[in-house]
């Protein structure tokens, strides 16, 4: 209980900084969305004639961009891009950190097992991840909805979204942790973090580009978590959610097995 | 017999291919004040580390109140205070909210026992770590190391960075720990405060322990030193009781070193008219110089 207390109260600038920013990132989607919703069919005319690797990146084609919600969804891929960037520095950071401090040798020697130090880690990250997803559920509701008529609140289409969102946050930070956990120096993992982010997003971008690597789709968490599956524009296999939760409980379940076996760099 | 409160059975401890430590084995019994002497780079943080379960043995064990150091770390960390040599905290906490984080982990109240020392050792709680001083670090470390009231202490070179008045302080804090029945491993290079405050000692070299001693044996076993001032003739054989060696005689000044009784020594020096008289005990220094110095 203490660690986990410890960490929410080390992390406090940075769940109000992340927080903010989050925001900010979905009132800009949306004040586009106020510049465009005038012009009408003439902006979904010029989306149709941009080449088709742009229309990807803005998730063209799916999405009825002049509705608030559907413009939010196709801004949306970014939205769990910043989350995956918050979810992977957390979880590369939040056990590693001690090891960058050098406060191993201060909590290490404590009466707390390795595992239960993993746990409480995992709790107060978790805690953090909820918050974060809180925040964001709130904003896009408040946000999207105050473009939209007082009768349609996409309550429902928010939701999926959001819940596409904190997958995307859990994966990553239990990849994160994982890779901090496993790397010899954590002062890289992360670096290997984010690169493990940047390719995964990349992966999604070629899966919808070329259909001849469609099934590059199964190593991204962005294809299995698209906004369009979210909505139900599109289905959402089952098999994505599963990847999903297995991109969660594996890295978490090997975390627990390495740390207790790692040699801490002192 | 004594228990034993640490027992390492020939723990070794590779990084890769470099050496950590080779086969060290020794016990200290509870009640003890162990000291762990050799230069930086010998194994002695190595060693510490190991007992501690920061990093894992190559091969051999090792034991702290009976329980295998690698699996019941959490436990037997219960009844331990560890100050490192070298001390780093939370930059952005305050001294007070460290101390009071790092007492959560243990299952007593150690309030008391906290302001007790933050006032022994004159420490302003309400500084962030960040801005304290080498010295001030190394207070909170003692405060947090032993706030807790732990039987056994480890120490890696705790002095260093504390003034003299505040060394005073703390090896009478550590005396008096050890006189409430905790036991003590104390790790330094700096031999005059081990031979104040150890009871007993290991030489580690290269890794290796080389020597385990009781202080009192090193102090028994060894010459003394003398050296006189004198107008009276005097022959080199002339001091040839018990075990006298080195005896160098010039201009009216004596030097020799000797052991044995030591009455025997000042009746032969009683009919002397002697200017000066100096007998000293030989430090650990050059006791730990004569081990160090032997095969190079």
């Amino acid at each position: 209980m203490n660690i986990i207390l410890h960490e929410l109260r080390i992390h406090l600038k940075s769940i109000i900084i992340w927080s903010i920013s989050i925001a900010l990132l979905i009132m800009m989607s949306m004040v586009k969305y106020d510049a465009i919703s005038g012009t009408g069919a003439d902006f979904i005319k010029l989306i149709e004639s941009m080449p088709k690797a742009l229309q990807v990146m803005i998730g063209g084609g799916y999405f009825d961009l002049l509705l608030p919600i559907g413009f939010f969804g196709a801004s949306f891929l970014y939205i769990m891009f910043l989350g995956a960037i918050h979810g992977s520095m957390l979880g590369a950071s939040i056990l590693a950190k001690e090891e960058r401090d050098k406060t191993t040798e201060f909590l290490l020697v404590k009466p707390v097992t390795r595992s239960k130090l993993v746990a409480m880690k995992l709790i107060a990250a978790l805690l953090i991840i909820a918050m974060m997803t809180i925040v964001v559920f709130f904003s896009a509701q408040f946000i999207v909805g105050s473009y939209s008529d007082p009768s349609t609140l996409y309550f429902k289409e928010i939701s999926q979204l959001v819940a596409g969102y904190l997958m995307i946050e859990l994966i990553f930070m239990a990849s994160g942790l994982f890779i901090s956990i496993v790397i010899k120096r954590v002062r890289f993992a992360a670096s290997l973090a984010s690169l493990i982010l940047f390719l995964t997003l990349f992966l999604n971008i070629f899966a919808e580009l070329f259909e001849k690597v469609d099934f590059l789709k199964y190593f991204s968490p962005f294809s299995w978590f698209d906004p369009k599956l979210l909505l139900g524009i599109l289905d959402l296999p089952s098999i994505f959610i599963f990847l999903g939760i297995i991109a969660i409980i594996i890295p978490v379940a090997l975390s627990f097995y390495f740390y207790n076996r790692r040699e801490m760099e002192i | 017999m004594a228990k034993n409160t640490v027992e390492l059975n020939n723990l070794t401890k590779y990084y890769g291919k470099a050496r950590g430590i080779i086969d060290v084995s020794f016990n200290i019994e509870e009640g003890e004040i162990f000291g762990f002497i050799g230069p930086n780079g010998a194994g002695k943080s190595t060693t510490i580390r190991t007992i501690l379960n920061l990093i894992h043995p190559t091969s051999g064990e090792s034991r702290i109140f009976g329980l295998d150091t690698t699996k019941n770390q959490a436990v037997i960390a219960q009844n331990i205070g560890y100050i490192p040599s070298e001390i780093f905290y939370y930059d952005n906490m305050r001294v007070k909210d460290l101390l009071k984080y790092s007492a959560s982990f243990y299952k007593k109240d150690s309030s008391k026992r906290m302001n007790e020392l933050i006032e022994i050792m004159e420490l302003d709680t309400h500084k962030r770590i960040r801005d304290l001083s080498l010295g001030n670090k190394k207070k909170v470390g003692i405060v947090q190391g032993l706030q807790h009231s732990p039987q056994l202490i480890i120490l890696d070179e705790p002095t260093s960075g504390l003034d003299p008045l505040m060394q005073q302080r703390f090896f009478d804090l550590i005396r008096e720990e050890n006189k409430n029945g905790a036991t003590i491993l104390f790790s330094s290079h700096i031999l005059n405060e081990v031979q104040k405050l150890c009871t007993r000692i290991g030489i580690v070299k290269e890794g290796r322990l080389i020597k385990l001693e009781e202080m009192s044996n090193i102090k028994e076993n060894t010459y003394k030193k003398v050296k006189l001032l004198t107008d009276s003739q005097v022959e080199a054989g002339y001091f040839n009781i018990h075990d006298t060696k080195n005896i160098i005689v010039e201009n009216g000044s004596v030097d020799f070193l000797y052991k044995g009784n030591i009455n025997a020594l000042i009746s032969k020096l009683a009919p002397l008219d002697i200017k000066e008289l100096w007998i000293s005990d030989p430090d650990l220094e050059e006791v730990f110089m004569h081990y160090y110095s032997r095969e190079n």
